[in-house]
Parts: C-alpha cells; sequence; structure tokens
C-alpha cells in the first residue's frame, strides 16, 4: 500500500514496474492509487496558496540590511573609533554599544586594527592583532589548562560538554584557514574555549563562549589592571576591546570556523609586522 | 600574530553577494510563506517565521552549493527554524503513537471501499471548501503534516525532504503515505458531514 503512495510521486525506484503490473489486475489497489493522489491533488489546489502579506518582502530586506550593517559594525566602529582622538574613542565606543542591540543574525568580528589615525600608529603597524594571549593573561590565564584535543570535532564535542554551548564549524576541510588547536579557559571572567587557525602565515585565537556566559551580555566597560575593556555584543557575539598604546584589539566570542572563513576571504591578509 | 587589512572592496563585494542572493530568494517568497503558514498555523508566526528564514539563509548563503536546489535549501532552513524556534510555542494537535494511528487506519480504509465508490469520492473532495481542506491539514499530527506540506504541497522530492527533516528516506515514504491516508480519513468526514458522499 505505501508503495502505491510513492508510485503516485514516481519515488518507487525498480519496483515501479512490478507495482504497475499489479495495479493493472487489481480492483482494490487502483482504487487506492486513485483516492490517494486525489487527496495529493486536492492539497495542490491553488486557492491554499495564500498571497504574502503586504510588506512581506520589505521586512525581509530590513533583516538584510540589518545582517549587512552588523557584518560591518563591529569594523566600522572602531574604525570611526579609531577616528577619534585616542582619549575620545572609548567613549564613542561605549556609546555606540546601544547600537549593537539591533543587530541580526550571525555574525563576523574579528581583531581589527585599522589605521586611520595616522599619527598614532607605528610606521609599519597597519592593521588588527589577534592577541588572544594577551587577553587571556589578563582575564584567564591562572585557570587555563591544557587542551587535549586536535580536531574541530573533538574540540566541537569537548565544547558541548563542558559548556553545553553548540559551536558550528565546518565540517568541510578549509582551504585558507585550519583548524591548529585550542584549549579550555576556566577563568573568573573567561571561561570557555579558546581555538587558535592558522591563516596562511599567522595565528588567529578565538574564543568561543557560553552564551551569555564568560563575557556577558551588556557587561559593562571595566578595567582590570592598567587596562580597559569594552564589552560588547553583536547578535551572538560577544566582543571585547581595549587599546594599548596606540593599538586597538578586539576579541570576538562565538565565532566559529565558517564564519571565520568567511572573514578571511573578505580581509586582505597583509606580512606580520616585522616579516 | 596575524595582521590583517580592511579591504577596500569589501562593499561591492558584499553588493553583488546580496544582489544573487535576492535575485534567487525573491521568487520562493510565496512558497515559504506558505510553507510557514502550514508549519505554523498561524499567520503571525508565519511572518515572523518566514521571514527569519529569509535572513538566516542570507547569512549562511555562503553555504549554498551553486547548481543544488535552491528552494529545497530554503525549506531545509524553514524546517529547522521552526522546529528550533517555533514549534515551542505552538498549540494544537501534538504528537500521537505512530502505532495507533496506522493500525486504525488501516482497518478502517480497508474496509468498505471499492473501485466502484472510487470515482464519486474524488469528486465529491474536490468539492469541499478550502477551509475544511486547511482544518483537515491542520489537524494532521505534526510528524505527518510537515511531510505533507514539503512533499505535497511544496511539491519537494523526497529525497530533499528527507534532508530537510533530517529523516531517511524510507521515513518519508512512510509519514507520506499515512499522512495522505489520515487526511482522507478526515476529508471523508467532511464529505459526509456534507452530504456529498
Amino acid at each position: 500500500m505505501e508503495a502505491i503512495s510513492a508510485l503516485a510521486d514516481d519515488e518507487l525506484g525498480a519496483e515501479a514496474e512490478a507495482v504497475r503490473a499489479h495495479l493493472e489486475s487489481c480492483v482494490a489497489c487502483r482504487a487506492e492509487y486513485g483516492s490517494l493522489v486525489a487527496v495529493r491533488d486536492l492539497l495542490r489546489r491553488p486557492s491554499l496558496s495564500k498571497s504574502v502579506p503586504e510588506g512581506f518582502w520589505a521586512a525581509v530586506e530590513r533583516g538584510l540590511d540589518a545582517h549587512d550593517r552588523a557584518g560591518e559594525g563591529v569594523i566600522g566602529r572602531l574604525r570611526s573609533a579609531l577616528a577619534q582622538t585616542p582619549r575620545a574613542w572609548p567613549m564613542r565606543f561605549a556609546r555606540n554599544v546601544a547600537l549593537a542591540g539591533a543587530a541580526v543574525g550571525a555574525l563576523l568580528a574579528v581583531l581589527w586594527f585599522l589605521p586611520t589615525h595616522q599619527e598614532q600608529v607605528a610606521s609599519s603597524t597597519t592593521a588588527l592583532k589577534a592577541i588572544a594571549l594577551d587577553f587571556e593573561g589578563h582575564m584567564g590565564r591562572e585557570a587555563a589548562e591544557p587542551f587535549p584535543y586536535h580536531t574541530p570535532a573533538e574540540a566541537r564535542n569537548a565544547f558541548l560538554a563542558t559548556v553545553g554551548y553548540p559551536v558550528s564549524m565546518a565540517t568541510a576541510p578549509a582551504q585558507s584557514v585550519s583548524f591548529v588547536g585550542g584549549r579550555v579557559l576556566r577563568g573568573p571572567r573567561l571561561n570557555g574555549i579558546e581555538l587558535t587557525y592558522a591563516l596562511g602565515p599567522h595565528r588567529v585565537s578565538l574564543y568561543q563562549v557560553p552564551d551569555g556566559g564568560s563575557i556577558p551580555v551588556g557587561m559593562a566597560d571595566q578595567a582590570y589592571g592598567s587596562r580597559r575593556y569594552y564589552f560588547d555584543t553583536l547578535g551572538a557575539c560577544n566582543i571585547v576591546a581595549w587599546q594599548e598604546n596606540d593599538v586597538l584589539y578586539a576579541l570576538a566570542s562565538n565565532l566559529d570556523h565558517l564564519t571565520l572563513l568567511q572573514l578571511a576571504r573578505q580581509v586582505q591578509v597583509a606580512p606580520p609586522v616585522g616579516a | 600574530l596575524p595582521v590583517l587589512r580592511g579591504p577596500g572592496s569589501q562593499e561591492s563585494r558584499g553588493d553583488n553577494r546580496r544582489a544573487e542572493f535576492e535575485a534567487l530568494a525573491h521568487k520562493y517568497s510565496r512558497d515559504i510563506y506558505n510553507g510557514a503558514l502550514r508549519m505554523t498555523r498561524s499567520r503571525d508566526d508565519a511572518e515572523d517565521l518566514a521571514q527569519d528564514t529569509f535572513v538566516k539563509a542570507y547569512a549562511s548563503f555562503h553555504q549554498f552549493r551553486r547548481g543544488t536546489n535552491f528552494k529545497a535549501w530554503l525549506f531545509r532552513i524553514l524546517t529547522n527554524t521552526y522546529i528550533n524556534a517555533y514549534r515551542r510555542r505552538q498549540r494544537g494537535p501534538e504528537f500521537v503513537a505512530l502505532d495507533d494511528l496506522t493500525a486504525d487506519q488501516v482497518a478502517k480504509t480497508r474496509s468498505g471501499e471499492g473501485a466502484s465508490q472510487a470515482e464519486p469520492e474524488e469528486a465529491a473532495l474536490a468539492r469541499l471548501p478550502d477551509e475544511e481542506v486547511e482544518a483537515a491539514l491542520e489537524e494532521l499530527p505534526e510528524a505527518f503534516r510537515l511531510v505533507v506540506i514539503l512533499a505535497d504541497m511544496q511539491e519537494l522530492g523526497y529525497r530533499d525532504v528527507a534532508q530537510a527533516l533530517d529523516i531517511p528516506i524510507g521515513t518519508v515514504r512512510s509519514r507520506l503515505f499515512r499522512g495522505r491516508r489520515l487526511l482522507r480519513r478526515r476529508l471523508r468526514e467532511y464529505a459526509a458531514a456534507r452530504g456529498l458522499i
């Protein structure tokens, strides 16, 4: 009987001929076939398909706009922050925190430094740096544990087991970005996992933290040691940024491998300073 | 340490990506909205769900393999979004043990059905108003309803339905069969109430 239903959809494969032959000779099955087709065709009645509500696609467009803005938002905001005088940018950054709440979708964010304020920037320093270790040194090193996992899958499973927050990572091997390793961090401020990727000749370290966890959503800017850290959230991304001498650093949590890949395609990888 | 520089061309690349996405996606807005409508059974939820689906699809558009079935890919995102985010707030009939339904169904449909009745019955069902077809669909337990929405209403192939719901193809086939029989039973009741049968 089930085969009759599949036959009506042309999804029967090798059995189809035999079932068709049976229908020729069996009145009951032929009736069943006709009746199932009638039910199916009833569901395809054109009047059952409703028009989309007015303004539907315009709302989708707004969602896409928000996504586009968010993708550039972190970068744009850090860029404009640096365009201010060095003393002014943190306030600007903090003020813009509110804007982030409107951001939608999965987000790009990384460790950006943009040389818009030339006199503040050492001549060869033209870009952002990933200095996860530095951040961790201030916020979680005392409890860092060795990380015994060596593949994204192992890391993901360990992460799920540790913090229960799903981390999506590419299942296909990355061309330009490869997973190097990571470690579990357990600190008073940073509790999550650090993942390190090779990006060309460079290394990038990212933090994945539990949702709303170690870098809490809406966490106020705070000073640790001699530094002031600025916290922000964009969608599922938690971001912390700080300034050191004339360089602005930002770290993003919840960045997955695919997002990183996407980002890697969008940024130009420059030679490391001094290379 | 990595040294990354922001590209000047990022914006134009983004525009191309968006234009490509919109060109593909826009023509499925009606399908996605209707799929969402049949899943959520609520116009407001359907609108939100369908819009979420497009934004999510855009966010992961880099994962879409060019040349594969875009509609099926969108429906996969729709289904996942519905199951993860929307189903929790749904009211209405929930899962019913499959065995009970089918045993009952098979018994009922095998009795009293003959070739001579088939023709008038099909004509009778075709005369049912949309509202009763919709009601019968809404009453379908979700496991069947999702398969019926994707395969019968949206005309996705079994393989695409299997991927969207993350179930084996054999399960698609059997749920679709059972779903159609459950629908038929309800539709017959409506037809009988109207004196069509």
